[in-house]
This record gives structure tokens, sequence and C-alpha cells, in this order.
């Protein structure tokens, strides 16, 4: 049974008012007649006792107020659900970490949204909800629930971590699993655009909830840590989100004493503040802690652990010295990104992963027994062709990333090599990249003569060299980062596939799946981890809550819109009875009047019997 | 009641009570009445008409002249007046102007009958028919008169039937307001009188009742309660039956010979007797 007006209940205050206007004429002095059959006789004849047992008799009183209360029933839109159908809907879950955010009572919006879901689906049974949980890979809690009492478990796997807001993929997830007569409910802490919101599809089905409150907050929206040889750089990056300026004071800890203190004020309306820190380096874990009164705990501090770069071990291997005065001057520019190995000799202790020659690489230039990955780049400056274009790239290879190669001349090709073109000319490959027996060894063939062409003098140089460094340093092996941000996925690289688990600083351990070589690290709460490998403690990370948008709470709201509670779901879902409670008012009335003018036919049996008098 | 009583006699000092042959409907006139009388006394001779008792025959003028010719004879008498009050507690409500009304117009017409050489008795009703007054003297100490009991006149003779004078002219004052039949109630109050007057008193909320909204009417004589939503509708309503209780009173009172006469509380109290003029009840005695 549902109410589809719950204001309407309002309407009973009539109750106490016509109760209170009987009371009050009881209260009047009863008038004292020598007869009362010339008054109509219909009326209640109250006996004696006390004033509310004497009201409770009136029966003009009682049909009142069954008229009010039916009334009321009929304007409440008094709906029962047709049986033959149950609720059926998906229910999107944000995310996103400002769901976390506390208001003035201590509650987030992921507690109160909790709550009413769990209200909102025991009015609904019997139902049929699956729940997803948003994020740019929609997460699907749980598919066709239909027991009310599983649901709390199901909530408590949706957690509010995500730097950022996104609830348009799990949109179109819904629509892609919603059933013929679903509904959409979206629990989240940001009104919709309504410009957005007329551009879904399923707009009419949706209903949107929003728990969230617009806040001040001041928080720290980036941070980091880089080692230089004997020197350490913190960097820090502060937000003011209020309306007025305000004074912050930041500790920087080491060891748990303060290093340094800084006061600042900060402009308002989220202009950004940085601060830059030198100090030699060290291996203790630095930490920066924001006070002030609009500040939350969980944008408000960050620890930052040593985070050595990795560097690629490259060697070079090139006979042509323009070519290697080329290459060395792009190697001098990505410095703190490659290593490079000296060219007498394979090093039998630091093996290379990247191998740039100008000539075939044989299996004197690799090593027998290889950690990692061997990516071998070969130049072929033997070009009789000179290409201007168009060129075709894949633009799904991280090394095309960027590349634009309009005007640009190519001289390169002297025949056919197989392999994958990367770039091509016409239908002259470029740049190829080979197969080779091992799956984790990569041979790419770069078809270019340097005196002819002219892309050395154009910026899709560096950018090749960029691309072609940060794809292969993806693949090594180890952790890519030890300061990693919450919700996203840190991906560590472990070619041996070992046991590797998670222990967090309250003692909480989660063993990581792998998948092949790759093993994804994700945390919900910001905080120092410990990784083990093997039962060995591998490395120490610290996760960071950094987000500007997610500390932004200057936009959030709370509020109901959409509207599926109205005529679409009532036509699937409630049967209106409001006319039966409207035809029974109108009898009530009938009722009544007749019970007020019946003295007019008892008048009218009084005349006829006088007349039967006179006829006597 | 003695103060109300005094009030209607000092209201009677100056009227008396006429009208007995319209009262007594062409039997005997002023102050007589057929067939009462202490003293008889020759009148006049007429010729005999069929009906006439030979006892009256004077058979010496008969011997004379052959002519049937009858002595006629004038009683003469005191007129017997009966005034019989209603004084159940009905005649209380809606105020206690109205039995006091009552008392003050039966003492007026005591009085005024009194002036006019009558012999008086007097009666109340409503508690059982009793006499506070008999013929034969006259009382000018009043005891306390309650107003008591819930019997209509109906039920009155049904459970006693009152000792009234024949050939008396008898006043019955009341509000009337009961559910009996008048065609029934009517030759029961004129049985044996030489005229009857039906003197009815109303107060002006009875005629026009200007109470409105919810109200509880309470009966006092029954108690009974009846709850009501008075609007001017309702109001008209009630005039239109009461206007039809009256009117089933006056043509009983046609009928059957008797005079209906319908008196304010307030005239009554402000000792406007035009009405008792106007249907030449009493007049004004110089």
């Amino acid at each position: 049974m549902t109410f589809l007006y719950p204001l309407a209940l309002f309407g009973l205050a009539a109750v106490p008012i016509t109760l209170f206007i009987y009371y009050f004429h009881k209260l009047n002095k009863p008038v004292i007649v020598s007869t009362v059959f010339l008054w109509p006789q219909q009326q209640i004849k109250a006996g004696t006792g006390r004033q509310f047992s004497q009201l409770i008799k009136n029966r003009l009183l009682l049909l009142e107020i069954l008229l009010i209360l039916l009334l009321t029933i009929a304007a409440l839109g008094l709906g029962l659900r047709n049986s033959k159908q149950i609720y059926q809907a998906v229910i999107i879950l944000d995310s996103s970490a400002s769901m976390q955010a506390v208001d003035q009572e201590g509650r987030t919006p992921i507690v109160k949204a909790k709550q009413d879901i769990v209200r909102f689906l025991r009015d609904k049974e019997p139902f049929s909800v699956s729940l997803l949980e948003s994020g740019f890979q929609p997460r699907l809690l749980n598919s066709d629930l239909r027991d009310i009492n599983k649901l709390p478990r199901i909530l408590d796997q949706w957690q509010a971590y995500k730097t950022y807001h996104s609830l348009n993929p799990a949109l179109k997830m819904a629509g892609q699993i919603l059933p013929k007569h679903g509904m959409i409910t979206v629990y989240t802490d940001t009104e919709p655009e309504q410009a957005r919101l007329k551009q879904l599809q399923n707009q009419k089905r949706i209903q949107w909830r929003a728990y969230g409150r617009a806040a001040d907050n001041i928080a720290i929206t980036q941070a980091g840590r880089r080692r230089n040889k004997d020197q350490e750089e913190l960097f820090l990056i502060l937000k003011n989100f209020t309306k007025a300026k305000q004074q912050v004071l930041v500790n920087l800890y080491q060891k748990k004493n303060i290093t340094k203190q800084w006061t600042l004020t900060l402009e308002p309306e989220a202009k950004p503040r940085q601060l830059l820190y030198n100090l030699s380096r060290t291996d203790d874990i630095m930490e920066f802690r924001l006070t002030n009164k609009d500040s939350l705990a969980i944008d408000n501090s960050v620890q930052l652990v040593p985070d050595d770069e990795k560097k690629i071990p490259l060697k070079l291997i090139i006979s042509d010295r323009k070519l290697e005065q080329k290459i060395l001057e792009m190697m001098a520019v990505f410095n703190n990104q490659v290593q490079l190995l000296p060219t007498a000799k394979i090093n039998p202790f630091k093996q290379p992963a990247m191998i740039i020659s100008d000539n075939p690489v044989t299996k004197e230039h690799i090593p027998a027994k290889l950690r990692e990955s061997l990516w071998i780049i070969e130049f072929n400056q033997e070009s009789d062709q000179t290409f201007y274009g168009p060129y075709i790239l894949d633009k799904n290879h991280p090394f095309t990333r960027e590349l634009v190669l309009k005007g640009v001349r190519w001289p390169g090709l002297k025949g056919t090599k197989q392999g994958y073109p990367l770039v091509a000319a016409i239908k002259q490959s470029l740049i190829i990249e080979k197969e080779t027996n091992s799956n984790r060894r990569k041979h790419f063939l770069i078809y270019l003569n340097l005196f002819k062409s002219n892309l050395h003098k154009t910026v899709n140089w560096p950018i090749l060299w960029s691309n072609i460094l940060k794809a292969k340093k993806e693949t090594l092996s180890g952790l890519a980062s030890k300061n990693i941000h919450t919700g996203a996925n840190s991906i560590a690289r472990f070619f041996e596939s070992p046991k590797l688990k998670l222990i967090s600083s309250t003692g909480q351990t989660s063993e990581i799946t792998g998948h092949g070589s790759r093993f994804p690290i994700r945390v919900n709460k910001k905080g120092l981890y410990t990784l083990v490998l093997n039962d060995k403690t591998y490395a120490q990370l610290s996760f960071l809550f950094l987000s500007a948008q997610e500390s932004d709470l200057r936009h959030k709201t709370s509020g109901v819109w959409g509207d599926v509670d109205t005529a679409s779901y009532n036509k699937l879902y409630i049967v209106d009875i409001t006319w039966f409670f409207l035809l029974l008012a109108l009898m009530i009335i009938m009722i009544h009047h007749f019970m007020i003018y019946q003295w007019y036919f008892n008048f009218e049996n009084t005349c006829s019997c006088h007349k039967s008098f006179g006829k006597s | 009641m003695e103060k109300a009583l005094k009030f209607g006699q000092q209201c009677a000092q100056t009227y008396k009570l006429c009208g007995f042959d319209r009262l007594i409907s062409g039997y005997i006139g002023n102050k007589t009445a057929k067939g009462i009388g202490n003293a008889i006394e020759f009148q006049e001779y007429r010729n005999y008409q069929p009906g006439d008792e030979l006892k009256h025959l004077d058979w010496r003028v008969y011997a004379k002249t052959d002519k049937l010719i009858v002595k006629k004879y004038q009683e003469e008498i005191q007129p017997k007046v009966e005034i019989i009050t209603d004084i159940s507690t009905s005649m209380t409500a809606p105020a206690k102007e109205k039995y006091e009304a009552a008392l003050v117009l039966s003492a007026f017409l005591l009085e005024s009958a009194i002036r006019s050489e009558s012999i008086c008795s007097w009666w109340t009703f409503g508690n059982g028919f009793k006499q506070l007054m008999p013929f034969t003297r006259r009382i000018t100490s009043w005891a306390e008169l309650e107003s008591k009991g819930s019997l209509d006149l109906q039920t009155e003779y049904a459970l006693q039937q009152p000792q009234l004078a024949r050939n008396s002219i008898r006043f019955f004052i009341s509000d009337f307001l009961w559910q009996s039949d008048p065609e029934k109630l009517v030759p029961k109050m004129a049985q044996g009188a030489a005229a009857l007057v039906l003197l009815a008193t109303l107060t002006q909320t009875e005629l026009k009742p200007e109470f409105k909204g919810f109200q509880t009417l309470i009966d006092v004589e029954s108690n009974e309660k009846t709850e009501i939503f008075i609007d001017d509708t309702m109001i008209a309503d009630y005039q239109k039956k009461l206007d039809i209780h009256l009117k089933l009173w006056t043509d009983a009172s046609i009928r059957h010979k008797a005079n209906y006469c319908l008196m304010r509380t307030e005239d009554i109290m402000s000792q406007n007797w035009q009405t008792l003029i106007q249907h030449q009840i009493v007049d004004y005695q110089s």
C-alpha cells in the first residue's frame, strides 16, 4: 500500500478542528424549551454522561470525521501494489570521495544514502534490484537482489574513494542491464545537469537522490616527492574552496617532529598555492599537515614515502656518429628516465632493458639471461625513397601518441620486412614492430635516414622518444611509484608470479591477485601500507587522497530529481484506488444530508397526521 | 406568585368581564344563564312554539282566549366563571415569565369576573386537577403556588375527571403545546360548560425563535435533549409547523363553539389587553 501524495496527511488536522467545534458547541448553554416536538426529531438524543462520551455518540460528528478520513485517504492517493508486478530497478551508487564528506552532525552522504536505500526498498517489496557502483569502470555489486536482509551486507561493499565523479559509464551500463519495466535510481551528492539529463536515453525512468551538502573546504590537492642524487624535493599544492581569505598553518613532519612550518594566507575561490621544500636525501617518511577550521580529515594531510624513480638501463650500439649524437641529445633531455650503460661490452650485473642500434642486433648483444624484457630498436638508414605523407599511424600504439607528421619529410624503407606497421606512408611501413620468439622481448625497426629527413627538426622527434621511453618504463619490473593516489590503479609488474600482500598501518592484510605479470594495487583509504613480496617486505607505500574536484564541496547538494515515482511508475506498479474512497465519501455526504434534513420527512408526516385529525 | 396574582388583580381594576351573550352564544343575556340562578322572575308572554315545555303554558289565558300562550321567565342568576390554569413545568419554559403571565392572566380574569358580579372558581392542572378557589369564597391571600407536574390535559382528563360546574364560563389558560389531538380534547374541555374560552399564552421566543447555530434543546418536562443545527430555514419550518399546530386548535375551537385566543406573554406582562378586548372577553369599566 502506497500513498502517492503523503503531504495530504495534513488533511487529518481537520479531525481535531471538527472535534473542537463540536466540543465548543457542547459548552454552549442549552436552550430550555417547553416542548421539542416542533423541532426536528432525527437529531442525536444525547444522554447523560461525560462530555466526550456524549460527543462520540454524536452520529453527525462521527459521520463528519469519517468523511474527513475518507477524503484524506482519497487525497493521499492510496495505491495498492499490483501483485503481478515486482519492483525492478538498477541502483547506481556514486563512489566519488566527496560522498565521505562529513556534515555538522558527523554523518556522511554515503551513510545517509545507505539508510535511504534500505528504507526505499523496504517500501517497494517485493523487488528485484541490481546495485552498480559508479566509476570509469562501473562495478556490479549485486544483480537480481530480492532479499532485503542481504542488502546491508551488499551495501557494505559500496565505498566512496574515487578521486573523480563519473556516473555516465554506470548509467550506460544500467541502461543495458535494465529490465523492460525497470527503473534507475541514482544515489549521489551532485545534482544532475538538466541539459545532460535530457540527453539520457532512459531519463524518464531515472530518479536522482542526492545527499550532499554545500560546504567550505581547504584541502591539499597535490603533493609529491622527487629524488635527485643527494637532494630531495617536496612539493605541495593547497586550495581554498571558501569565499573568503583563509589563514592556514602547514606543518611538515619528519619522524613525528616538525621540520618546517608555514603560515599562509590563501586566496579565496580555489586559487592554488604551491609549496616547495628541498632537503637532503633521507629515507624518512615526510608528512604534510594542514590546520584550518574548514579543512576535512580526508584531504588535510599527506604522507610521502621515499620514491626512487626507476631508470631504463639503455645501451647504444650505433656506428653512425650523427645518429648517435642525435640520440644522445635526446637521452640528455630524458636524463632522469634512462641510465646509459657503457658501450664497450655487456655488463653481466647491469643488463640493458633497451638496446638502440643502427645495425642488426645479434645474439652477442643480448644477455644470455634476461631478468626483464628487452626492447631492441633498430635504425635502418639505407633509404632510397622519400615520403612526404600522407602518413598512416596506428593510434592505439603507445609510440604514436601525440605524433603529427604533417609536413615531415621521411626518407626510408629499403625492401619489405614482416611485422606490424606503426607508421606507414602509402603502402610502405616506416616503423615496424616485429614478432619475436619471446613474449617479453620486443623488436622495433625504424626506417629513417636522418641525412635526408627533417623529422629530427620537428616536435615529433622528442615526442617519439618520450613515447618510447614511457612505454618501456611501464614494462619495467616493480612499482611505478610508491606514492599512489587512492582509487587509482597502480600496476606493479612481477614476472615471477610472486605472492603479494598489502598490509595497512592498522594491520589489515589483503592478498593481491595478478593478471599475468600485472598486479593491480588499489586501496580505498589513504595512509601507509606495506607491500609484502613472498613474505618479505618489498616496499612501503603511501596512498594519498588528492583530488581538487572531490575536495571542492561548494556545489554538493541534496534533493530528489526525476519522475520515477510519478506517472510511469504508477502505471506499472500501483493501482490507484482513490475513486473507491471518493465514492464512499459521496455516500457519507448523502447520508449526512439525509440525517440533517430528515426532519423534513418528519414534518411532512406531522402534517399528514394533523390532516387525519381534521378528518376524524 | 402572590406578586403576580396581585399584579393581575390590579390590572383588572378598570376592566370587567363582558360578552356573556356572545360567549354563551344565544342563551341568556347579560349576567344571566339558562336554568341556573337563585330567583325566577316573570319577563313576558309569547306564543307557544313547538318544543316549549308544557308546564310554562298559561292555562288561564288559554281558558279565556283559547290561545296557547307561554309565560316566559327570566332566571336571575349570578354567572359562574371558572378559570383553569396550566401550572405544569412546561409553562416555565423558555422563561419563567410565561408561568407568571399565566398567573397574571388568571388573576386578571378572576378580578374582572368578580367586578362583573360573577362568582368565580379557580382550578389548576398539570399535576392533577386542583381547585384553588371555590365559588363560595373569595381568597385574597395566596399561598405559594409552585409550578410542577408534567401532565398534559388529555392525560389529566384520563386520570381524573374534574368536578367542574355546569353551565359555567370556562377559561383554560395554557400554552397548548401538546401533541394531543385538539379534536378530541376541546369537547372534553367544553363538556357541561356554558361557554369555553381557550387562552394560549406563548412567549415571543416560542413564536419566533432567535437562537441559531448548533444548539442543545432540552425539554423542560422530560429533560429530553436534542442536538440540532438551527438556521433560517429551520426556524421558518418551525414557525410553519407552529402555525399548523395553532390552526388545529383554532379550527377545533370553532368547530366546538369555543373561543381560541392567542396572547403573547410580553403583552400580558406589559398590561396590553387589546387581544382580550378585540375578542370581546373584557371591556373597560368606567
